[in-house]
């Protein structure tokens, strides 16, 4: 195969433009920037203005379990260079929701499914995702924290325990939090964390060898969850960043 | 709060692919890379194709005072300084009145002009920090003019409340303003006429712009005469940094 000059895929999304107009319906899939929103149910997109530097606001439906996945529509794969991802987001409540940020192999664009659930004292991994890995946060778990988790089809990638591997910063509402996620073309990876109760940089949560085959597709996603009944959960997302590599094979 | 790896917001919109649509009922965004735009009447945008690197057309609406806002943001100058640059040119200079650069206010459903010049009389219309160049045909002496202010007083750096360019557009002539908000709130306002290089008209230096309020770089024209003003935009570029303290 030929190559181009600039083998360097990068998106940047600060969600300067909003897409919509004065509130979005997403009950099916929406074009915000250079990332696509699906939703399992009805809720509501919109842009916040009275902070800086563009936001996008997800507000999920009020029924347990109703989901919001905000990825890009073509993947990346880890043999073609290496892939990165980067987003800061807040949550309004930190008792009604689950999140993750990361990278999964499969993204079900009806129905989105959380790769990695906590209740209680245990991670489940969901078979339906393929590989991935990321940052998750549920607010079912006995002990509220950020966790660095990674599997493939159901099976943990790394500590065999049940917490995965806890960042000792639980989500705070209404405060940023930033996770970044960076594989090599090795399928190793590297789960960073910066929370927002320290004043830190990105802190290394999680190193990881091999674990996904490099030769799969993945997906940069941030999903937020509901975790209650009655009441709607909302993301605020600042940035949205990811890069690859073009696959010159093909 | 912690910090990521990289703290820069940069849009540049060259509109390639420009937005062809009779008009926007409310704030709805224009191009591909994160320029929003909100109307006053029916306007029309086209996309221009005997031209070329990417141009975007704006019609206004035939009603005296309609007009069309372009916006980027927002930023905050004390994150680490705001910056914007656009590129552009009317098809007449006797029915229309042209701002660009930095708006506190914006009205996202009536957008109102910063400031206005009518006769030998300039007004800040909008509340808020303000910084930017403004041109407006009801003056006596039609120039592009530098202005700034906080809540509608003048800058005390500013001449005449204004200061004037000495170098009035021309219609169907591309210009080029460059503002920037420094974290300091200082900022200076440039002007590259025609083919020209960016000039500076005015640096500001008595702090007129709020460092902790939110900013919209802003491309607005509004209709100065009972015929549609036709505004036709290159490129519009702004940037600034995250907000790490949120």
């Amino acid at each position: 195969m030929g190559q181009g000059t600039n083998g360097q895929i990068l998106i940047e999304e600060h969600f300067m433009g909003f897409n919509y107009t004065g509130g979005t319906t997403m009950s099916n899939t929406h074009d915000q920037g250079h990332l696509v929103a699906v939703a399992s149910a009805s809720g509501t997109i919109t842009q916040v203005i009275d902070e800086p530097g563009g936001i996008l606001s997800i507000n999920l439906d009020t029924t347990d379990n109703t989901n919001c996945v905000l990825y890009t529509s073509n993947p990346f794969k880890t043999a073609d260079g290496g892939c990165w991802m980067e987003t800061r987001f807040k949550v309004d409540a930190v008792n009604d929701c689950a999140i993750y940020a990361g990278f999964q192999e499969t993204v079900n664009t009806t129905t989105p499914v959380m790769p990695a659930e906590f209740a209680t004292e245990t991670m489940t991994y969901n078979a339906s995702i393929g590989g991935f890995a990321g940052m998750q946060f549920d607010a079912d778990g006995t002990t509220d924290d950020w966790r660095a988790v990674g599997g493939d089809n159901s099976a943990a990638a790394w500590d065999a325990d049940s917490d995965a591997t806890r960042a000792n910063q639980p989500a705070v509402a209404d405060k940023f939090d930033i996770v970044r996620v960076e594989f090599s073309p090795h399928g190793d990876v590297d789960v960073y964390f910066s929370g927002s109760r320290t004043n830190s940089s990105l802190v290394l949560i999680k190193h990881a060898d091999a674990i996904l085959t490099t030769t799969d597709v993945i997906f940069p996603v941030l999903i937020i969850e509901n975790r209650a009944a009655d009441a709607a959960a909302v993301l605020e997302v600042d940035y949205f960043n990811c890069g690859g590599y073009i696959d010159w094979t093909q | 709060m912690g910090q990521g790896t990289n703290g820069r917001i940069e849009v540049y919109e060259h509109f390639m692919s420009p937005t062809a649509d009779s008009y926007l009922d409310v704030a709805q965004r224009i191009g591909t890379q994160g320029v929003m735009a909100v109307n006053i009447g029916a306007p029309v945008f086209a996309g221009v194709v005997d031209e070329p690197g990417g141009i975007q057309s704006i019609t206004t609406d035939t009603t005296d005072n309609d007009n069309v806002a372009l916006y980027i943001g927002p930023f905050v100058a004390g994150d680490g300084g705001v910056w914007m640059e656009a590129r552009l040119k009317t098809d007449a200079i006797t029915d229309n009145a042209v701002f660009v650069g930095f708006t506190e206010i914006l009205d996202a459903s009536t957008p109102v002009m910063p400031a206005e010049f009518a006769t030998e009389s300039f007004v800040y219309s909008s509340t808020g920090s303000i910084i930017g160049l403004q041109f407006d045909k009801d003056a006596t002496t039609p120039d592009w003019r530098a202005c700034a202010t906080n809540d509608q007083s003048y800058s005390i750096d500013c001449d005449s409340l204004a200061t004037a360019a000495l170098n009035p557009p021309v219609a169907d002539k591309f210009d080029v303003i460059r503002v920037e908000v420094d974290p300091d709130g200082n900022g200076e306002v440039w002007l590259g006429e025609d083919a020209g290089a960016l000039k500076s008209v005015k640096r500001f230096t008595t702090n007129p712009i709020q460092t902790t309020v939110v900013l919209f770089a802003t491309v607005m024209i509004e209709n100065r005469a009972d015929a549609a003003a036709v505004m036709e935009v290159d490129y519009f570029n702004a940037g600034g940094y995250i907000d790490w303290t949120q």
